[in-house]
């Protein structure tokens, strides 16, 4: 099976592509908001380099948030018209999914954050060994670091109040920016074991993961 | 004969429609967000999230109406601009997917421009030039229509939409999020020369509008006479208010059409489907000897067939756009860019 991986979520553009469960291709595009511009090109290109044309390709893995509200969108509209005409199947994993896939470490707790808007984060502690996914809360960069103590992995953007606080109380953190950029491969991976195991979505009412909407303003425009 | 899929996503309508031969329209599927009722106006956040969740199945729908399959498109057609721009890059995106996996050719199509063309789909063999009024709830424009390819701005509002001083009129007397068919249903049994509204005419031979001011004269009679709201009061209180944005729509298309040569008038957008500017844009043009034409409400609505059919001209020279292109909220006609 071969299965392409897109996400769109953040600032890059990764692209990854898995053969029969084995990751052949990965790539990461800086893409600076610019993803609706440069993700159609950018795929045909990058499977192209490993000898594929988009008519050979059997599934899709897309990350469905939270991130970018613009940024998810493009992505998942851009997938969905890559998929409806030979109604290929599509994968879907969260960003927390993907990145706490990434970065687990059975004897250390994960916390991940996602940029959200302003100075403010999705964010999920994971303890250690923990099976159950926790909620996501969002929260501001301080109040992250007042929650980080002991020995943990931190994934998300450089953050220098996060390292702060870690060296003022002598924690053991070890902090890695998401997302490395071979994760588009692993992406495409992760997606090609769930459209196995016939874990995909259902394209005809996709709703993407848009996370909780801290200050969603109520639609009050003055009438006059 | 080349089959065009035209989607549509600009604004609360979501559409996707099938087109061959540039004319013949063998589906027009519509969905009409209810979600922003709630809201009185248009949310463009959710309105780009609804987008998404039917783009599907309204394609797959289309295709079944239409009796074709994927492999039997030869071109994709999408609304580029001008219109909300979330909204507009679900469709974008979405066409653009198509495109790559049909190996088919995609276009970005004005919004206008597809809305002027609305009324080649009900009579095909309408005269040029004729002006176009495009009226709805995002826009008011006159456009010259020299050949369904080429468009000119003549005018266009200052401030707010026609549909849109409607809209907000009808939504302070508790009408629901869209108003104008219950206004224009309310105005029919009033008298339209209870309340004198103001009538902006603005400079001299100027062909552009301006709705603020009779919408806040309008609000401002509602809060000195509280008592219009009242049912009994509403017919007179809209026919009054309907008269004087329809009068000064009818002017200006009428102006415009003398001013710029044309052998018709037409009207397009949500609007059009007001029975009051229909009657009036019918009876000014036959006093004037000027045709007359107005799509069927199917084509007045956001739809997609418009943009399939305007597309479809683009396509069929054998201009398209590139994998590259973006959305354009604010997308004057008559640029193919």
């Amino acid at each position: 099976m071969i299965v392409a991986g897109l996400d769109c979520s953040g600032e890059d553009l990764l692209l990854g592509l898995a053969v029969d469960q084995r990751v052949i291709g990965t790539r990461r595009v800086s893409a600076q908001r610019r993803h609706a511009e440069l993700l159609p090109g950018e795929f045909i290109t990058f499977i192209q380099l490993y000898g594929y044309s988009p008519a050979e390709i059997d599934g899709y893995a897309v990350i469905s948030g939270p991130g970018s509200y613009t940024g998810l969108r493009v992505g998942a509209a851009c997938v969905m018209g890559l998929a409806t005409p030979a109604n290929l199947p599509v994968a879907t994993l969260t960003s927390f999914e993907f990145l706490s896939r990434e970065y687990a470490d059975p004897d250390k707790p994960l916390g991940i954050l996602i940029p959200c808007r302003g100075n403010l984060y999705y964010w999920r502690m994971f303890a250690a060994q923990q099976s159950a996914a926790p909620p996501v809360e969002i929260r501001t960069a301080e109040e992250i670091a007042a929650m980080i103590s002991g020995a943990m992995r931190i994934v998300g953007p450089h953050l220098q109040e996060l390292e702060k606080a870690s060296v003022q109380r002598g924690s053991d953190i070890e902090f890695h920016q998401s997302p490395a950029s071979s994760a588009g491969g692993r992406l495409a991976l992760w997606g090609e074991e769930k459209i196995a195991a016939g874990d995909i979505i259902d394209r005809r009412d996709w709703r993407l993961d848009y996370g909780p909407t801290p200050g969603f303003r109520k639609w009050s425009k003055p009438t006059h | 004969m080349s089959v065009i899929v035209g989607i549509e996503t600009s604004c609360d309508e979501t559409a996707v429609a099938v087109v061959a031969g540039q004319v013949r329209v063998k589906a027009n599927i519509i969905y009409t967000q209810t979600v922003h009722a709630q809201y009185g106006g248009v949310v463009p956040e959710l309105a780009s999230r609804e987008h998404l969740s039917r783009l599907e199945p309204l394609f797959t729908a289309a295709l079944e109406q239409a009796g074709i399959t994927s492999r039997e498109i030869d071109g994709i057609a999408v609304t580029r601009g001008p219109g909300l721009i979330g909204c507009l890059l679900v469709g974008v995106a979405y066409a653009k997917g198509l495109s790559v996996a049909l190996r088919v050719p995609f276009v970005g199509v004005n919004h206008l421009e597809g809305h002027a063309i609305s009324n080649r789909l009900a009579a095909p063999d309408f005269g040029f030039p004729h002006v176009t009024l495009i009226v709805s709830g995002g826009h008011t424009s006159l456009v010259r229509v020299e050949s369904w390819e080429k468009f000119t701005t003549l005018g266009q509002t200052r401030d707010d939409a026609a549909g849109e001083a409607l809209d907000k009129i009808g939504k302070l007397v508790g009408l629901p999020y869209p108003a104008g068919a219950a206004i224009d249903q309310l105005a029919r049994g009033g008298d339209p020369t209870t309340i004198k509204f103001p009538r902006a005419r603005l400079e001299e031979n100027s062909l552009d509008f301006s709705f603020s001011g009779v919408k806040t004269a309008a609000a401002m009679y509602l809060e000195k006479h509280p008592d219009t709201a009242r049912p009994e009061s509403l017919p007179d209180f809209f026919a009054s208010f309907q008269a004087a944005i329809v009068d000064v729509l009818v002017e200006k298309l009428i102006l415009a059409a003398q001013m710029h040569h044309a052998v018709g008038v037409a009207l397009a957008g949500g609007v059009a489907c007001n029975s009051l500017l229909r009657q009036q844009t019918k009876r000014a043009a036959d006093q004037t000897g000027l045709a007359y034409s107005s799509p069927p409400p199917e084509y007045c609505t956001d739809n997609a067939a418009m943009i399939a059919a305007r597309g479809a001209i683009e396509l069929d020279a054998g201009r398209h756009s590139s994998l590259e292109m973006v959305a354009v909220p604010s997308w004057p006609v008559g640029n193919f860019i």
